[in-house]
């Protein structure tokens, strides 16, 4: 049995080495919570989920207030020249970086227009599309970054100019995807910047250590301008795969303080639960999901059809089966929390009124539509919608749909390849990037980034008038007439608005969602 | 017996060049991108087309092929997309090494439970225990890891709290408790399962018989008459298992939060990430070659007639 000996040593000497200390303390006074692996740790780079553990350490300009007015962070003042176009930030010198030295202007125009820089590549570029010359300098037709309208005028002063007067750069300054890093680390350590032992950050906590897939530690900055976080430290372990069941595991097992969503077979449960009910926290996001038509498809460019399958949809059903009532039913596109959405304009009624839309189109019955299919990513529940819409379709107006279920990534490749090819109707969504009329008239129907193919010029004149207007009243009204237009064309039929659902421990205080994004900011709360 | 084991080395040369070949297209052919990631935006078209430029994913397929191939040959497998300051070398250096502590725990957890269990099933055929072992066995194998992983966290973890839910804190801690556990059943059912059959077999030759008329002690018996040679069977269920269990599993992983081989190669599928893909798939086939060879091996030191056949 010598072998089984040699196999049974070799075994325990592989298992002792090199073993890793455990990364995470027990820390009664830290702040615990379940994260997805971010992406990018560089805040230029994130455009993902990672900006809501970036936000915690690194800090834009200003925060937008639910009143549309903004909350100055790390710049003191934000004045809009007469011009329309100037932008003038006055940085607050209070503000450091985890090392001591000072954010100055500096740091961020290096900040910005690393963020457009052609060979950084970054998803960012897109929030400054609006300032004079950085489309031309990020698409790499113009080399010469000084000619970006990004300038430092002083120490803490640097003024953006934009290419027109964009009322909504002034929501855009706001955004957590625009901060600064530092301009003197970055040039020397380059990509390795963002390891833990270079990193410095200009938010309320610095980074201490990360490990890929595993963990991520931060402490307080002791240089940070603002209000000194009341928790010391955040831990945060990193899962994958269904981070909503991981989550909510960790959270009745009392290893977690904060769930950022809930995996919609235990709302029922967690909703019934005397305790538990109480620590559940929803907000209602400024997003929608729906279904949309190519509207250069011959079958879908009869309005009466489109009208006719957008009242066939039983929005309650949908919401109750996916969510468990928690989302809530949307009858049109743009929410009403942004200025411009108005449920009122929504197409109106019954399933009846539908029925006859359908046969005046020529399908009595559905008698003669042609057989069509559903295209859905596999994930957020898209599916079972997929199946509601089916089953919706064929009971009320007698026509009949496949589906076709796509991974998340193969569904992305085949949306962008819509631009050139036909299809029939696709589930899709959108979620607010910020609070302002134009990243949804504009960015997402106008710029078609859903590959809806909705071309209607009317709508098309409003939305440029509204996107250039100064004055906030003058602008909305262009938005409103535009919305009526949208609801009235129908070239997607809206079906739910999502809500985010939270779970905070009850020692956790003061934890609040913020802006449309939900964020975050475990410095704004207390351990009791 | 090394001329032998210098020409099952170079069979493995093919296979990992077809395997090679395989995911290469097959993961080329997928549709998807590896930058389009999660975000509310598609990426710009300017944006994408910069980094197929940077990562030469513009340059026609075979290109890229030979140009994979032969930075693969000197060791260099090419950046991982996913984290773009990490190459695939130092990704395998750092997952690898959680799979396959926690792949060896489980394995010899199965082995040392699973080899006496078989025995002890043989030796008590068609009597209680018999049916007790092979219940488990059956059990075994045929929940799937998911399954086991999932109610272990909820009866042991979010139940009892004895064990943590989620997360890493290496393999001599409550948190490997659960994984391993969950590894180690379904090579466990296998081993009993085999090792019985093989037990049961051996029991009523000649040898043993003769071995008993000897007056050699029971145990000695069993073990070193019986178990040895009934072990030859059971090894290739081991070595199978082990190629499977060491380079991780997803579900387990990925259930239990553990920062492994076998979660990481199932995100770099997700996020397309095509270096990754390609040499964690190697590494797998390299790993299925090296204990296919080592179970060869093990023929050798148990079994005489092998070393008959191939050792002049």
């Amino acid at each position: 049995m010598r072998l089984s000996h040699a196999l049974l040593a070799s075994a325990i000497a592989l298992l002792a080495v090199g073993e890793a200390k455990p990364v995470i303390a027990e820390t009664p006074s830290a702040f615990r919570m379940i994260v997805g692996e971010p992406r990018y740790m560089d805040p230029n780079l994130a455009s993902d989920f990672s900006i809501y553990v970036n936000a915690q350490l690194f800090q834009p300009l200003a925060r937008i207030k639910s009143d549309g007015q903004l909350e100055m962070l790390q710049a003191k003042n934000i004045e809009l020249g007469s011009d329309g176009r100037t932008w003038t930030i006055t940085l607050n010198p209070n503000y450091k970086w985890s090392d001591g030295t000072p954010v100055t202007a500096a740091d961020w125009e290096y900040s910005w227009k690393r963020i457009l820089d052609p060979k950084v590549a970054s998803d960012v570029a897109a929030f400054l599309s609006d300032v004079e010359n950085a489309d031309q300098y990020n698409k790499g037709t113009i080399t010469d970054a000084s000619q970006v309208g990004i300038k430092a005028t002083g120490e803490y002063t640097f003024q953006v100019m934009t290419a027109k007067v964009a009322p909504q750069f002034r929501a855009k300054l706001a955004l957590p995807y625009l901060t600064p890093v530092p301009k003197a680390v970055v040039e020397q350590f380059g990509d390795a910047w963002v390891a833990p032992e270079h990193m410095v950050t200009n938010g309320p906590y610095k980074l201490v250590s990360r490990v890929n897939d595993q963990s991520i530690v931060m402490e307080a900055n002791p240089h940070y301008g603002g209000k000194k976080p009341a928790i010391p430290r955040i831990e945060m372990t990193i899962a994958s795969g269904d981070l909503c069941t991981a989550q909510l595991r960790a959270y009745e097992a009392d290893e977690v303080d904060f769930v950022t969503c809930l995996p919609s077979q235990d709302i029922d449960r967690l909703q019934k639960d005397p305790e538990l009910s109480k620590q559940l926290d929803p907000f209602p996001l400024a997003a929608t999901e729906w279904v949309q038509y190519d509207m250069t498809n011959p079958t879908w460019q009869d309005k009466r059809v489109r009208h006719a399958l957008g009242l066939a949809i039983d929005r309650n059903a949908i919401v109750v089966a996916v969510s468990n009532g928690t989302a809530r039913p949307a009858a049109s596109i743009v929410p009403d929390s942004i200025p411009g959405g108005s449920s009122g304009d929504a197409i109106k009624g019954s399933v009846d009124d539908a029925r006859k839309l359908l046969a005046d189109a020529g399908y009595p019955d559905g008698n003669g539509f042609p057989q069509f299919t559903i295209t859905t990513t596999a994930n957020r529940g898209r599916p079972l919608i997929a199946q509601l819409l089916q089953q919706m379709w064929s009971e009320n107006l007698g026509i009949q749909a496949s589906i076709n279920v796509l991974e998340e990534n193969a569904y992305r490749a085949w949306v962008q390849s819509r631009k050139t090819e036909k299809y029939d109707t696709a589930i899709q969504g959108w979620w607010s990037d910020y609070a302002d009329p134009a990243n949804w008239y504009g960015d997402l129907v106008l710029s078609d980034f859903r590959q809806n193919h909705f071309s209607n010029a009317e709508f098309a004149a409003l939305v440029e008038k509204g996107n250039s207007e100064p004055d906030p009243a003058k602008r909305i009204e262009f938005f409103r007439a535009a919305n009526k237009i949208l609801e009235e064309e129908q070239p997607m039929s809206a079906i739910q608005n999502p809500t985010d659902l939270w779970m905070v421990k009850p020692h956790v205080r003061g934890l609040k969602h913020e802006g449309v994004l939900n964020m975050y900011h475990i410095e704004e709360a207390t351990l009791e | 017996m090394l001329s032998y084991f210098f020409r099952r080395l170079m069979a493995g040369i093919p296979t990992l060049l077809i395997s090679f070949t395989l995911v290469f297209f097959i993961a080329h052919a997928t549709p998807g991108s590896p930058w389009d990631t999660s975000s509310n935006r598609p990426l710009e078209a300017a944006v994408k087309a910069r980094l197929d430029a940077k990562y030469h994913l513009d340059d026609p397929l075979y290109v890229q092929y030979i140009d994979y191939l032969a930075g693969a040959l000197q060791g260099d497998f090419g950046p991982s997309f996913r984290d773009r300051t990490k190459s695939v070398t130092d990704i395998v250096a750092q997952f690898l090494p959680v799979s396959m502590k926690l792949g060896s725990a489980a394995m010899l957890l199965a082995v040392v439970l699973g080899l006496p269990l078989g025995a002890l099933a043989a030796l008590s055929r068609h009597r209680v225990i018999d049916g007790v072992v092979r219940l488990i066995s059956t059990l075994g194998i045929s929940m799937p890891s998911y399954v086991v992983t999932s109610i272990l966290i909820v009866a042991f973890g979010v139940g009892l709290g004895w064990v943590p839910t989620f997360g890493w804190k290496g393999v001599f801690s409550a948190s490997s408790l659960v994984p391993i556990f969950s590894l180690a059943l379904a090579p466990l059912a296998a081993i009993i399962r085999c090792f019985r059959t093989s037990m049961l077999e051996v029991m009523n030759l000649d040898f043993i018989r003769t071995a008993r008329a000897k007056g050699l002690r029971p145990a000695t018996v069993i073990i070193h008459h019986m178990g040895r040679n009934a072990l030859i069977p059971a090894i290739t269920v081991i070595g199978a298992y082990t190629s499977y269990v060491l380079v991780g599993s997803f579900f387990v992983e990925s259930i239990a939060g553990i920062p492994g081989f076998g979660r990481y190669f199932v995100l770099a599928v997700a996020a397309r990430d095509y270096p990754v893909i390609i040499g964690t798939t190697l590494i797998y086939a390299l790993f299925v070659i090296v204990i296919n060879l080592i179970v060869d091996l093990s023929y050798f030191l148990l079994d005489p007639r092998v070393r008959a056949e191939h050792g002049r």
